[in-house]
């Protein structure tokens, strides 16, 4: 039963409109949680149904959604997961902040010391995180290692080098343009949220209006049919992780920005998170079937929950509890769905 | 006569990798090869040596499991809240008044509160097994759902604080020793005979193979794949609730943080080991030799005084490397063999 944009349907959602309500109502129960989440955040804390609070609480997934958004890209066209997204944010958060105190290697330390202007630094640490998507993609395809081992090797490769490039130390302090990457405001809205919705809005154009989107999804479908049907897989396989390790880099430049620092240690185990998001929105794990409305819920529900336990004051070892049960009851749920339908 | 020669290759390619990393390091360190060393190492690997085989009867049926560096953590703080059974009646109102808990008060008599440790991880395992089989969802996303709950559920008894205090018997398998080998080396050697010997000699191990190979036909020649699926999962919760014991053991203390991540060490000792992420290929002498490759070249740069993270970027190479090279290795056979 295919559930992406090749049956049509809300463009953003890519639920296919059809059917009873019934249909309807079990095919979006991850609106169902989400709306049934912010009820009780609302009930318990007044100030929680306010705009400024929903774009605070926008700008706080973001960071974690971008990485999301590409970790759709990888497990739609059937690469399984990227695991390396966590420690490409970390590299990059690095690498942008070492790029401008470039005065560390011959002993200044506290003092901006651009290596080249910013927007070249931006574009360089761009390159770096879809170049490292780009190894992955090439070791995957044309080395024929499962995309699990590689993006495992690469997750273990990058933190290392994030580690050494910054002496396993944090570099204090950027300049007033990366931070207003993370933390200024376009108007009312704050600036990491406004671009993650650009980026969800585009992904989402990409994937279900252009031949791009529809030949990644025929690929995760069904590698076979898609070569058999003219499209190479592998090329829409290597372009799934270069979009995933691009879109870590854009996290992790927002990361520095919002933090004021190029911390190594940052976004520990994130890979993880990033696939729950993607498997609670409903994201099938075999590929093919899915979408980036989906992750966004996913995303927010994560969110979510953990905001209505902190409100609820619930210790974050139990919250870690549920946040797992969480995730194994939103796959039973979907998989119990999806065999009624049938 | 090449065919020969990649078929040579393929069989003991692996072995000869090892050998010539012994070489190699015994030239570039002179403590390497001194018994003292060569005991820290086979100590030190032993333990993830553990949990890589249960992750090895896992892959080899074409799943993964992501729980059991929870697991380790879970068992390890259970143990020692079964041992500190006092805190039963008696809530101490600060965290940190379980620090000073040095006197032991078990719950249960000796044998027992083993036992509940070993088959709490049979459990989780079993958990983790048959939702995976029976909803037919890939154990990835089920391990991992379990992994954060496990994680939460350990953290939640103490608040992520150790809880100080094990019984002799417990350091013993960290620290103690049989006819001079190390208890944790011992644990392991036996472990993995006793797999291994299970997994080839008997129509059980035969059918795991052969579940994991291709399900569809095992079905077909009469295999009930359910048993083949879902005991692995809980061979590999009991190795990690061994271990768990174990770390408990080295540490004097329950810790419910220990044994982060590795998860991914053991399954990258697996897959350098040359067991198939698919299912149905690979061994458990590749997996011993698969985590004896990373702790020597781990060892090596300890030895040669070389930082934490040049070592993080080896290992991730190496696990890449080994991979591919199998995989090349695999295409030039196949190449000649036709």
């Amino acid at each position: 039963m295919a559930d992406g944009s090749t049956t049509g349907g809300t463009w953003l959602s890519g639920a296919p409109a059809r059917g009873s309500a019934a249909d309807l109502l079990v095919q979006n129960s991850h609106y169902g949680i989400l709306v049934v989440l912010v009820t009780i955040a609302a009930s318990l804390a007044p100030g929680f149904l306010t705009v400024q609070n929903f774009l605070n609480l926008l700008r706080s997934f973001s960071f974690l959604g971008f990485i999301s958004v590409g970790m759709t890209f990888v497990i739609l066209c059937g690469g399984i997961v990227d695991l390396s997204v966590a420690s490409i944010l970390a590299f990059s958060g690095v690498v942008m902040a070492l790029l401008q105190h470039w005065g560390i290697y011959i002993g200044f330390t506290n003092e901006l010391s651009h290596v080249y202007p910013t927007p070249f630094i931006i574009l360089t640490v761009l390159a770096l995180g879809a170049g490292i998507g780009l190894v992955n993609g090439l070791i995957i395809t044309k080395l024929k290692v499962t995309g699990f081992v590689t993006t495992l090797g690469m997750m273990v490769f990058v933190r290392g080098l994030a580690f050494a490039v910054s002496g396993g130390g944090t570099i204090f302090g950027v300049d007033d343009f990366t931070r207003y990457l993370g933390r200024g405001m376009v108007g009312p809205i704050p600036f990491v949220a406004l671009l993650w919705i650009v980026t969800i809005v585009a992904g989402s154009f990409v994937l279900n209006r252009t031949p791009f989107g529809r030949r990644l999804y025929a690929t995760g479908e069904n590698p076979e049919t898609a070569f058999l049907s003219g499209i190479n897989p592998d090329t829409y396989r290597i372009a799934a992780y270069v979009i995933s390790g691009f879109l870590a880099a854009v996290a992790g430049i927002c990361l520095t920005g919002r933090l004021d620092v190029g911390e190594p240690r940052v976004a520990q185990a994130w890979e993880l998170n990033a696939i729950a998001a993607v498997v609670i929105g409903g994201t099938s794990f075999d590929g093919g079937r899915g979408s980036l409305g989906r992750t966004v819920v996913g995303v927010m529900i994560i969110g979510l929950i953990r905001n209505v336990l902190s409100l609820l004051g619930v210790l974050p070892s139990p919250q870690e509890m549920i946040m797992g049960i969480v995730l194994i009851a939103a796959v039973v749920v979907q998989h119990v769905i999806s065999r009624s339908k049938v | 006569m090449r065919f020969e020669r990649t078929g040579f290759l393929k069989r003991y390619g692996l072995l000869l990798v090892l050998i010539v990393m012994v070489c190699v390091s015994v030239l570039l360190s002179p403590l390497f090869l001194t018994p003292q060393n060569v005991v820290n190492l086979l100590t030190q690997v032993s333990f993830v040596g553990i949990i890589a085989v249960g992750m090895t009867t896992v892959i080899l049926t074409g799943g993964i499991d992501l729980s059991v560096g929870s697991i380790v953590g879970f068992s390890s703080i259970l143990f020692a809240t079964m041992m500190h059974g006092n805190l039963f009646t008696f809530m101490p109102d600060e965290m940190f008044i379980y620090a000073g808990m040095q006197d032991l008060t078990p719950l249960l008599p000796l044998p027992f509160n083993l036992f509940v440790v070993l088959v709490a991880g049979a459990l989780i395992g079993l958990v983790s097994g048959a939702l995976s089989f029976s909803l037919k969802i890939h154990s990835f996303i089920i391990t991992l759902g379990m992994m954060i709950f496990v994680r939460g559920l350990g953290r939640s008894y103490t608040d992520g604080q150790p809880l100080f205090g094990v019984p002799p018997y417990i350091s013993w398998l960290a620290y103690g020793s049989i006819l001079g080998v190390p208890t944790p080396v011992v644990l392991w050697i036996v472990i993995v005979v006793v797999a291994a010997f299970v997994l080839k000699y008997t129509r059980y191990g035969r059918r795991i193979y052969a579940v994991g190979g291709d399900e569809e036909a095992a079905r077909l020649s009469g295999i009930q794949p359910a048993l083949y699926r879902i005991t692995p999962f809980v061979v590999s919760g009991v190795c990690a609730a061994l271990v768990g014991l174990m770390m408990s053991g080295r540490m004097a203390a329950g810790d419910p943080k220990i044994a982060e991540g590795w998860e991914l060490d053991a399954i990258g000792a697996v897959v350098i080991g040359g067991t198939a992420l698919q299912g149905g290929k690979g061994s458990l002498v590749g997996t011993t030799i698969g985590v004896l490759i990373v702790g020597i070249v781990v060892n090596v740069m300890n030895l040669l005084g070389i930082a934490d993270y040049p070592q993080q970027m080896v290992k991730g190479m190496l696990i890449i490397a080994a991979v591919a090279l199998q995989n090349l290795i695999a295409r030039f056979g196949r190449e000649h063999e036709r």
